[in-house]
């Protein structure tokens, strides 16, 4: 049950090939024609009655759903906390995860002592115990940050353990050869190859916490996206539900997008 | 006796060769149900200044010798001396060529020879320098700034060697660093590595599977045999230097080789159990 660890980007890419900007062009038509036929489709599917309004709204009144909550406001409030809880969240898991995988990395006992319980911890679904969470650290801040948290925190713990560890016999010896420190290693050979295991990591993790930060939103909140998509489906409004659910896929695009850029002024050229 | 770059950047002007010395040296490896005898009782002189090649059937302990030497493993008994100092780690005078490149992806080509120097107090002034001048030297100018995915096998070990060198060792230790090339690469690399070695004299230890590379490079070949590993014969390979391409169309070129075949064929036969 333990998250397999994410094969490491060692930088191996295609080669560009002579038709790569043609293939381009044509890839991104496609993809503009297919957003069109979605958009289309589900404009047809709304407003034909075949689907009850009260499940899905038209896109065009989605749009001024949203145009609306920008204009009057009413979306930065909820926007700020939900991002507050996963950036908060996401930053407490990777810490964590740094600090207590270089741990194992380097301290079999320690490692071969606690990471049975930690296993045990993910095996078992933490949505479950969001209630509990909310219960023991209140209806504010704390308890999503929390529950994004504990959602992110194994997939960069696993990632952590297995970049710092596993370097070759060879590479070990080279850095013996030229009498390196400890701190040497880790300084030139270990962390450097870890950061191809931590940053695809990292993805699934901003991921994972903004899912902890909704779900805790949907236990007991006062704000957020998730409060603002479970008060518009109890109250009926459909179209500001999908606007709410169009600015979550847009904050996790975002997310992703900084995590891509990160990775490049990190790793320069490879 | 160390040539190694000093901390403040000046370097020494001679470089003198190191001399080694393996007295009863034996290695056995404690498996969890079996003790495997490496190495027994191994004695060897290696004067300074020497081209030495280690070769043997599989399981003969060349690889395990020269790791010794390089002080990445402990022999069980015995003792091994650089320069009159017993290696219990690895000396600062030694450079070393394992068989994979082991570059280290995320370095381009400069920065990867640069290694040795950075991990040794930081690059002295002419540092980068000497890493071009290497470059040029292993054939490789202009691809300072590529990385080592960018470049094909006799490309990285290329760039492996030119790291080896990088702090003027005294001695070079290699470990089958041309085993996972085709034979023309390995010809242009044996060319290359003879070049650089007329140029900055150095002793050198060798490991090879291949008798022709052997005689080639070597001053001395030593003809090993397996179960337990010891050192069978240590043959004078008498050819003149400078060597050239020339050399391998050469008939005495040819007579050398053949003698390192039938010493090679008298340590193997006379192995216990004689499986070959």
């Amino acid at each position: 049950m333990a998250t397999p660890v994410v094969a490491p980007d060692t930088g191996e890419t295609a080669r560009p090939s002579r038709s790569r900007s043609s293939a381009g062009t044509k890839s991104a038509v496609l993809a503009v024609l297919i957003f069109i036929v979605i958009v289309t489709g589900w404009q047809v599917l709304a407003t034909s009655g075949a689907v009850s309004p009260l499940l899905l709204a038209p896109p065009v009144d989605v749009l001024a759903a949203l145009g609306q909550m920008v204009s009057d406001g009413t979306l930065w409030p909820h926007l700020s906390a939900t991002v507050q809880e996963t950036v908060f969240g996401f930053l407490l898991a990777v810490a964590a995860a740094l600090v207590i995988g270089s741990a194992f990395a380097y301290s079999p006992i320690v490692r071969n002592a606690v990471y049975p319980y930690i296993l045990v911890s993910q095996t078992f679904p933490k949505v479950a115990i969001a209630p509990l969470i909310v219960a023991i650290f209140g209806y504010d801040l704390a308890p999503k940050v929390v529950l994004a948290a504990l959602l992110a925190f194994f997939p960069v713990l696993t990632n952590t353990m297995a970049g710092l560890t596993e370097v070759s016999d060879d590479e070990v010896n080279l850095f013996r050869s030229l009498r390196a420190s400890k701190w040497q290693e880790l300084r030139h050979l270990r962390i450097p190859n870890a950061l191809a295991f931590i940053f695809p990591a990292l993805n699934s993790a901003a991921v994972l916490a903004l899912i902890g930060a909704i779900v805790g939103e949907f236990v007991a909140s006062r704000t957020g996206i998730g409060y603002a998509i479970q008060q518009f489906t109890t109250t009926g409004e459909v179209a500001a539900t999908y606007a709410a659910l169009i600015v979550l896929s847009i904050v996790g695009l975002t997310f992703y997008g900084l995590l891509t850029l990160t990775e490049r002024l990190v790793r320069r050229n490879r | 006796m160390a040539t190694r770059t000093l901390a403040n950047g000046s370097r020494r002007d001679t470089t003198e060769p190191s001399a080694i010395t393996a007295r009863t040296v034996s290695k056995v490896f404690e498996g969890k149900r079996q003790r495997v005898s490496a190495l027994s009782e191994v004695d060897i002189d290696i004067e300074a200044g020497q081209f030495v090649s280690l070769i043997g059937p599989s399981g003969c302990g060349k690889s395990t010798l020269l790791k010794m030497i390089a002080g990445l493993l402990t022999p069980s008994s015995g003792t091994i001396a650089i320069d009159g100092d017993t290696v219990v780690e690895p000396l600062p005078q030694i450079g070393v060529a394992f068989q994979k490149p082991t570059l280290l992806r995320w370095r381009n080509v400069l920065d990867n020879i640069c290694l040795p120097l950075d991990l040794d107090g930081g690059r002295p002034a002419d540092g980068e320098t000497r890493a071009r001048e290497l470059l040029a030297m292993m054939g490789l100018a202009g691809f300072e700034k590529h990385y080592p995915k960018e470049l094909s096998g006799g490309m990285e070990q290329r760039v492996a060697i030119a790291r080896s060198l990088i702090t003027q060792p005294s001695l070079l230790l290699m470990d089958e660093p041309f085993g996972a090339l085709d034979e023309f690469t390995r010809e242009d690399l044996n060319d290359e590595l003879l070049r650089v070695w007329q140029h900055e004299p150095k002793t050198v230890v060798f490991v090879t599977h291949s008798i022709s590379e052997a005689v080639f490079l070597s001053d001395h070949v030593v003809v090993m045999s397996a179960r337990p590993g010891r050192i069978h014969a240590t043959v004078p390979v008498i050819l003149p230097r400078p060597r050239e391409r020339s050399l391998r169309n050469a008939p005495e070129f040819y007579d050398t080789i053949r003698h390192i075949r039938a010493v090679l064929d008298e340590a193997r036969l006379g192995e216990a159990g004689g499986e070959h």
